[in-house]
């Protein structure tokens, strides 16, 4: 077949099963087109043929004949689109791994428009039509929408990467598709490993035979995996076996010749009456085996009765006796000012754009890892516990990563997998998650249900709350659900019982998923505080600020009642007659201040300029962008000043945090401060330099000034210095502890606040709700790079509304199979549904006591926003959503119903 | 076991990855031509046309306008610049049990449907058992409203309608026989002065399976409709045409309140599985919708 592929003809051979995508990565080593879903459905792998947008994953290989095709490649450093630094400059993107797919698409639209409309601005409408066939699970839609637009403006036709200031300083090698991700990455004889997993939500395996699988074509390794000594799955997806070839193909073809024979034992799928009953039907050990913990963390001591497990200590609850009592004696007198309501709230999946990922190679006794993690020094310890190494001989790495949420933040079993594989085949192995195992068994947020109470007064003053929630994990246990309400309004004054059952079921295990608990927590306890302030006739923003006891709430309440929108909203609900209905509602978000205390942050300082080195992960939040203001801070250099560098993802002698819970900002901040002042300290003295102080201008020494060019050009050799602790004496007592890794993460004073009002369309027809604008308040102290933040913010508006209205991970009644197995199903969040986000932020002090001024946002941003819609659906509709997601079905049910006005 | 072909790739590429597809698979793409010929008795379109080019056809625009619609709000940029238009009829059904390598589902020879006792939200409001997803092709719906033809390997001539029967048995997704191919649609000429639209339901805003989708078309002299003929698809095992309301829209008035009143019609045999109760709120609401912004224009 021959085909013009990035203006050079191509000659290659292709099969009948070799799709687009096939060829280019495999075979001609371009990885800068991504596999994201393998169905058409995510847009990661675009590539232009003929100029018009295609999914390289759907298309034959063999269709590329006589065509001219164009990947992210025919765009390199050199030979800029305006597409591509548009992207860079508004930061169109977070994690990376969708860019390259998003500005082929967008080059298409851009190109298209261009020669129909000139240098009109297309409208959000026109750009969502064109681009609606990618996904980023990130959510950085709302910046893509400005960088395609302004590109269509021609804001970028004269413009070279030099006159750029990307906000994100790794954004070349992301809208290059020069970032390599762990599936991007290629070692010489490298195996493919496939996964054979439980079709059966509970059995015992009788039986696994390899043998004809050993013996098939290009196997290089085939091992049995059951880890659990009865040899018994207690959810579909469990590895039993896994088979390492020369190709994926061969390795598929091996995997369907592995034999096994399972005894199908009864298993609990059915959530209603396992909660209702506690009834662990065949199993009888519950306790015993469902020992993982669903947000990676060892909650709290708890209770078991059959199937679920009730925590007994909440560290949050205040005055709890007094809590039930009051509110009993309230439910026997039908007193008024008692509130209840019950809630349900479904599971999503993490998905992020890059599946699960692990490559293992062995020298010797020392492995190599690549793997697609959220911190190579965290799975680097878990995997030397889990496997009895010595961490010396374990190395792991990731310089990019496609995005996580949580779910690559803690060890799977897979990783070991790699390893046992790549040691018997003797050759390196990767282990590549289909998107289906990393719906299946790679994480999801857990269903809850929740019962909630609140007693107030005839001023609406906090008289009890209770709560009380059962929260659907699957096999697993530790759901942090009664946390993350307890941690809501937490006041002495404000009596509160909160308790969590886990109902463990046969289903596959929950894991941490961004704001863990809080999310649907929040809807929980928001829809009430909106209901008794519509019933009452007071306003949801004041009644919370007069709740409020944490600092920084006020300063947020403060500017979202100054919102003219607010201000001028409907007095009445659903108001409208009209088939589209308007509505506004608010909801706060908290998250506790995060950090973690035994971490360190190295920084080396050489002729070409300084190095930050640090085991952290920055999967999309700007963690680099964050430290090169850290660098900046004490040199004066501006964060994209090419002097400095990132050794970033590899695993360290020192410790390095885990990249998530909104702790690595205020982690990694002051480290990298003192780390970088160090170093140069050091450089300095070899130059015999004393006093040195640092600045935009130089190096001010006792001596006079040199210059920084001066400077650096004298420093011969490497400064390393290696800070220990950010945190220093000076910093004030962490007020708790909350780790299980032993990572020292711990949570300071002060929760981060984000108010967050929602303005929601309900269109009567579909069903269908639109979101149509969101103002997000956010009170974390210092911002480090204002446009990454943002993005953060706007992030998780995106990941909320998906939560809100759209997703929802279904299993099979009969099987516990997993049926929303890709994007289609799942149903993320396209562009389309992406609104305005106006983020302001606000800093009254409420951080100044943190070292570096500033705290995590990507939790606190996610909290109010299903809340917030569902307030704004009341608002809009007078109808009160119980359920998440808010489906159009539910709508149309509740039109059907008369409930809507 | 039968040999599955493709043309566009769109459905076979995605099962073959996932594991589900049961027999063999044949490239026919070099089978069919593409290309829309457009003449006063109608439009012939080739049946390897892409979904695009259908949608951007300026002479299906103007004749045909609810296709044109239909052509460009299915799926998404990428998948329309792949797919064909005799693929796209051709489809296999959408259903997560028929799609899921472990689940029973009849279409792939199993003795039950997985979905029908199991989680599918987006289950049929006109039930003719079997399978309990409705059928997948927009397109096919759409030409369904026109009263295409399909050509089947070049020679035989099969209406839309019987291209999908009538459903029974639920176990097919089109009536094509072994190694039947379609080469072609035809198009018969638009009634004289009418106007039609498309109209999609779905949860997100784009790129979406519909929830329901109905084609309206409607001529209208004065303020009295003339000739109408509106169909729906997501709703049962096959497109359909509701022919209660096409009746009742003829001598109506030309507006919502003559639409609202015969629409009323549209459900009055509905017979939804229990999960798409919804329909029937939503699938008379679409038909109004639709008929506004088919007279509209």
């Amino acid at each position: 077949m021959k085909f013009e592929l990035n203006g050079a003809s191509m000659k290659v051979d292709v099969t009948e099963d070799d799709t687009a995508l096939d060829l280019l990565r495999d075979e001609l080593n371009l990885t800068g087109t991504k596999l994201g879903c393998g169905g058409g459905a995510c847009g990661a792998c675009t590539i232009r043929v003929d100029g018009s947008p295609m999914c390289g994953c759907l298309l034959p290989a063999g269709h590329l004949d006589g065509k001219k095709v164009e990947t992210i490649e025919a765009h390199g450093r050199a030979n800029l689109h305006p597409v591509q630094m548009a992207f860079m400059q508004h930061d169109g993107m977070q994690c990376g791994y969708c860019t390259p797919g998003f500005i082929n698409s967008a080059i298409a639209f851009h190109d298209a428009w261009r020669e129909a409309h000139g240098t009109a601005r297309p409208s959000r409408e026109d750009i969502a039509e064109g681009l609606a066939g990618n996904i980023c699970r990130c959510g950085a839609y709302d910046n893509i929408y400005k960088a395609v637009a302004e590109a269509c403006a021609g804001a970028f036709d004269a413009s070279d990467t030099a006159d750029l200031d990307p906000p994100r300083v790794d954004a070349i090698a992301r809208v290059t598709g020069e970032a390599k991700y762990t599936n991007d990455k290629r070692f010489d004889r490298m195996q493919h490993a496939v996964v054979i997993r439980s079709i059966h939500a509970f059995a015992e395996v009788v039986d696994v035979d390899l043998s004809a699988a050993r013996s098939a074509q290009g196997v290089s390794a085939a091992i049995d995996c059951l880890a659990d000594k009865e040899r018994k799955v207690r959810h579909v997806g469990v590895p039993i076996a896994a088979v390492a070839a020369a190709t994926r193909a061969e390795a598929e073809a091996a995997a369907k010749l592995v034999k096994v024979d399972y005894r199908p034992l009864n298993a609990v799928l059915n959530r209603d009456y396992s909660r209702d009953t506690g009834d662990g039907g065949a199993e009888k050990s519950f306790r015993k085996f469902a020992t993982d913990s669903a947000v990676g963390a060892p909650g709290f001591p708890g209770r078991w009765k059959g199937n679920q497990r009730t925590n007994l200590l909440n560290v949050f609850n205040k005055k709890s006796g007094k809590a039930r009592k009051l509110i009993a004696r309230a439910e026997a007198e039908g007193a008024k000012g008692l509130y209840t309501g019950r809630f349900r709230s479904g599971a999503t999946a993490h998905t992020p754009l890059e599946a699960h990922g692990f490559i293992a190679r062995w020298q010797g006794n020392e492995c190599h890892m690549e793997i697609s993690g959220q911190g190579a020094n965290v799975w680097k310890e878990q995997i030397a516990r889990k496997r009895k190494m010595k961490k010396d001989k374990l190395h792991v790495n990731a310089e990019y990563v496609g995005g996580a949420f949580g779910c690559k933040a803690n060890y799977m079993q897979e990783a070991s997998i790699a390893m046992d594989l790549a040691k018997e085949a003797d050759a390196p192995v990767a282990l590549f998650f289909h998107r289906h195992e990393t719906i299946e068994t790679g994480g999801y947020r857990q269903a809850v249900d929740a019962e909630m109470k609140f007693l107030v007064d005839e001023n609406n003053s906090w008289k009890a709350m209770s709560a009380e929630t059962w929260d659907y994990s699957g096999h697993c246990v530790d759901s942090i659900t009664c946390l993350a309400i307890g941690s809501m309004y937490q006041s002495k004054n404000m009596p509160q019982s909160v308790t969590t059952h886990d109902v463990v079921t046969h289903h596959p295990k929950a894991k941490e998923f961004r704001g863990p608990g809080g999310i649907n927590g929040q809807f929980f306890v928001s829809s009430m505080i909106d209901q008794i302030c519509m019933d009452t006739g007071a306003d949801p923003i004041e009644l919370r600020d007069d709740w409020a006891a944490n600092p920084p709430d006020h300063a947020v309440h403060k500017a979202a009642l100054a919102l003219p929108e607010w201000q001028n909203r409907a007095a009445q609900v659903g108001a409208s007659n009209a088939p589209v209905k308007k509505g506004i509602g608010f909801a706060t978000g908290h998250w506790l201040h995060l950090y973690n205390t035994t971490v360190s942050v190295q920084a080396n300082v050489t002729s070409e300029g300084i190095t930050i080195v640090t085991g952290a992960q920055d999967q999309g939040q700007g963690t680099r962008s964050v430290l090169a203001v850290a660098v900046g801070d004490v040199t004066g250099w501006k964060r994209s000043d090419p002097r400095i560098r990132f050794a970033f993802g590899g695993s360290t002698k020192f410790r390095s945090p885990k990249s998530g819970g909104s702790a690595v900002t205020a982690t990694l901040f002051g480290p990298a401060v003192n780390a970088t002042r160090g170093a140069l300290d050091k450089a300095a003295a070899a130059q015999g330099l004393k006093n040195a102080t640092y600045s935009a201008e130089g190096v001010r020494h006792s001596g006079g000034v040199a210059d920084w060019d001066g400077f650096l050009g004298a420093v011969s050799g490497e400064f390393s210095h290696v800070d220990k602790r950010g945190y220093d004496k000076t910093y004030p007592k962490p007020t708790g502890w909350i780790d299980g890794d032993g990572f020292g993460l711990h949570f300071g004073k002060n929760n981060v606040c984000v108010g967050m009002t929602a303005e929601v369309e309900v269109d009567t027809i579909t069903g269908r709700i639109k979101v149509a604008k969101v103002w997000s308040k956010v009170n974390c102290g210092r911002v480090f790079v204002e446009e990454t933040a943002r993005n953060q913010v706007a992030g998780a508006v995106n990941m909320g509304i998906g939560y809100a209205l759209y997703e929802d991970r279904q299993t099979d009644p009969a099987t516990g199979h997993v049926l929303t197995l890709n994007f289609d199903d799942c149903r993320i969040p396209t562009i389309g549904d992406m609104p305005e986000v106006d983020v302001e932020f606000i800093d009254d002090g409420c951080f100044d006591h943190t070292k570096s001024g500033g705290v995590g946002i990507g939790e606190a941003a996610m909290v109010p926003v299903a809340a917030a819609i569902a307030n704004a659906v009341y608002h809009a509709t007078g109808w009160r959503p119980t359920k998440l997601p808010i489906r159009p079905a539910d709508v149309l049910e509740a039109l059907g119903r008369g409930d809507m006005s | 076991m039968t040999t599955e072909f493709y043309t566009g790739g769109t459905d076979v590429m995605d099962r073959k990855r996932n594991r589900t597809l049961k027999g063999g698979v044949k490239d026919r793409r070099g089978e069919v031509t593409s290309g829309i010929v457009a003449s006063a008795s109608g439009a012939e379109i080739a049946a390897g046309t892409t979904v695009a080019a259908l949608a951007a056809d300026p002479r299906i625009a103007a004749g045909y306008a609810g296709l044109a619609r239909a052509a460009g709000d299915l799926a998404t940029p990428q998948i329309r610049n792949q797919a064909t238009v005799g693929g796209n009829l051709a489809q296999t059904t959408r259903c997560r049990y028929f799609r899921h390598p472990h689940l029973d589902c009849v279409k792939k020879g199993g003795a039950a449907c997985g979905g029908r006792d199991g989680i599918d939200e987006n289950a049929v409001l006109f039930d003719l058992g079997g399978c309990a997803h409705p059928h997948a092709s927009t397109l096919g719906m759409a030409f369904l409203a026109f009263d295409a033809a399909v050509m089947v390997n070049g020679k035989k001539k099969m209406s839309i309608a019987d291209l999908y029967g009538d459903g029974a048995g639920g176990t097919r997704d089109n009536m094509l026989a072994d190694g039947e191919l379609i080469t072609a649609v035809r198009l018969p000429a638009p009634v004289d002065g009418e106007r039609s639209a498309y109209f999609r339901a779905s949860a997100r805003s784009l790129a979406e399976w519909a929830q329901c989708e109905v084609l309206v078309r409607i001529a209208a002299k004065g303020k009295k409709i003339t000739s109408a003929a509106v169909a729906a698809g997501a709703v049962s095992q096959v497109p359909i045409r509701l022919t209660a309301v096409e009746q009742a829209l003829i001598g109506a008035q030309a507006d919502e309140a003559g639409l609202a009143a015969a629409t009323e019609l549209a459900v009055q045999n509905a017979n939804p599985h229990r999960q798409a109760v919804y329909k029937a709120t939503l699938l008379p609401r679409c038909i109004v919708a639709c008929g506004l912004a088919a007279m509209k224009g």
